[in-house]
């Protein structure tokens, strides 16, 4: 007969000492990284889904920082904004929204219950 | 998840209310656009188009997470607003009648708007952000 303990007390440990910035910096800086990663391979690319890489300009400009206690994840691009909402004339492309979404959506429970808390 | 069936539901829904459609040409007619409008459209009108759609595959039952972003466009900021309140009356916390499908879940999450303008027009937008969630009978 074979018996496993797992003691968690130091991982519980390293849970209880995590900071809300080092948090905030993870998430968003998994939200940059997410944006990136998931930039369309056309350019144009077809409404509805993330923009293409044209000049890189963009993609560049998505930046995760710090400012002050909270992380801000900025798209420097002035025509970012024109991109994730569309315009009169062209469809959006929403690539901040999703982002944003699957990174909450897949952050452990413990990593929110800090930002929570704060 | 047949997301064609779930835009019909919300097209339906919002094209279900007069005093949204009366705005809007009317509800035989009525100017409410999938993505993009066309280039003969005139103002004001309403377009929705998906902004995020997870299957969060959480449960044996499957479902669906959706945002839908619903812009209400118009020439008048008022205007917009007015007829974002329509939108809201017949989307918030109302149910999308989609065949094979509960939709259990719909709320808005965000409202934002903005003005663009153009050869001296202003053109003003209010956006808000419908977020459904549905369940496979």
């Amino acid at each position: 007969m074979m018996r496993v303990e797992l003691d968690t007390a130091y991982l519980d440990k390293l849970g209880r000492g995590l900071d809300v910035s080092v948090v905030l910096g993870k998430l968003a800086m998994d939200c940059e990284a997410y944006i990136k990663l998931n930039f369309s391979a056309l350019s144009p690319s077809p409404v509805g889904g993330p923009p293409g890489v044209d000049t890189g300009a963009l993609k560049n400009s998505v930046v995760a920082s710090p400012r002050g206690a909270d992380w801000v994840v900025q798209v420097g691009a002035p025509y970012g904004m024109e991109l994730e909402y569309g315009t009169r004339r062209s469809g959006a492309r929403p690539f901040v929204l999703p982002a944003v979404r699957a990174i909450v959506k897949n952050a452990p429970a413990e990593m929110l219950k800090i930002v929570e808390d704060a | 998840m047949a997301l064609l069936t779930i835009e019909a539901g919300l097209y339906a829904s919002l094209a279900g209310g007069t005093a949204l459609t009366d705005l809007i040409g009317g509800a035989v007619n009525p100017r409410i656009y999938n993505m993009i409008a066309p280039n003969v459209a005139v103002l004001p009108y309403v377009i929705f188009y998906l902004a995020d759609g997870q299957i969060p595959n959480e449960t044996p039952r499957q479902d669906g997470d959706y945002v839908y972003r619903v812009d209400a466009w118009a020439l008048t900021r008022t205007l917009a607003e007015t007829m974002q309140k329509k939108i809201f009356d017949l989307l918030d916390r109302q149910s999308l009648s989609v065949a094979g499908w509960s939709n259990y879940d719909s709320k808005l999450r965000r409202l934002f708007s903005e003005a663009e303008a153009e050869k001296g027009v202003i053109y003003w937008r209010y956006t808000g952000e419908y977020q459904f969630k549905l369940a496979l009978d």
